[in-house]
């Protein structure tokens, strides 16, 4: 029996590819939404940050806003706050790694294993990372 | 001697709400506040509505495509420190 997901955890590198007009990997990222329309999509805070980062360096603060309002306005979307325990757990993870891997990706890994979920993700790094643990 | 001091009703009514939540700690109160004044906007749109948005946006685009190496990207700079 196949395995269903209910919630998927979004990575910057897929929100910055979706969400940076003239990103070569829009079309991936939009067909990939396409084929989960009704799925509940987890975006946790720092990656939250971490996007919005990026888009201001890249298209500037206009940019930034009106992502944050798309973002926040899609239904499927839920913006998850960490909390000091879970940053904890994951400066730890951050810490043991031996990888080049930053606190957001960490941070990612971290939400799929706790709630089994996929990842939606361009980072290869990330999704080795996860295959790791998924095999411990 | 009271004094007499005329305020606008939203700051009369976080006032009122100040009093009444007096055993809550500050940061609290405070999160309160600013949720008050940052709230969200609603939920209003599909999945779909997002996408027709984004392709619409990219339609549009004037400049060059972008190619990212998203396995160097952390937090906005190149993990190799370039």
């Amino acid at each position: 029996m196949p395995t269903v997901f209910h919630v998927m955890v979004l990575d910057s590198s897929f929100l910055i590819s979706f969400f940076l007009d003239g990103d070569e990997n829009f079309g991936k990222a939009s067909a990939i939404f396409e084929k989960n329309l009704d799925e509940e999509m987890v975006i946790i805070d720092a990656v939250l940050f971490e996007t919005l980062t990026v888009l201001n360096y890249k298209r500037g603060m206009t940019t930034v806003r009106t992502t944050y309002d798309q973002i926040v306005s899609t239904a499927n979307f839920t913006i998850v706050y960490l909390t000091e325990d879970e940053r904890k757990e994951i400066l730890a993870e951050f810490l043991e790694q031996k990888k080049k891997m930053s606190f957001e990706d960490i941070a990612v890994v971290h939400a799929c294993k706790k709630a089994l979920s996929p990842v939606l993700s361009f980072d290869r790094e990330i999704q080795k990372l996860l295959e790791e643990k998924r095999e411990t | 001697m009271s004094k007499l001091i005329n305020v606008a009703d939203a700051i009369y009514e976080d006032l009122t709400r100040l009093k009444k939540a007096k055993d809550a700690s500050y940061s609290t109160i405070i999160s309160e506040l600013l949720a008050k004044n940052r709230q969200a906007p609603a939920k209003t749109q599909t999945m779909s509505d997002l996408i027709a948005w984004a392709k619409e946006r990219n339609r549009n685009f004037k400049g060059k495509r972008e190619k990212i190496d998203h396995d160097l990207i952390a937090h906005g700079v190149s993990r190799d420190g370039s």
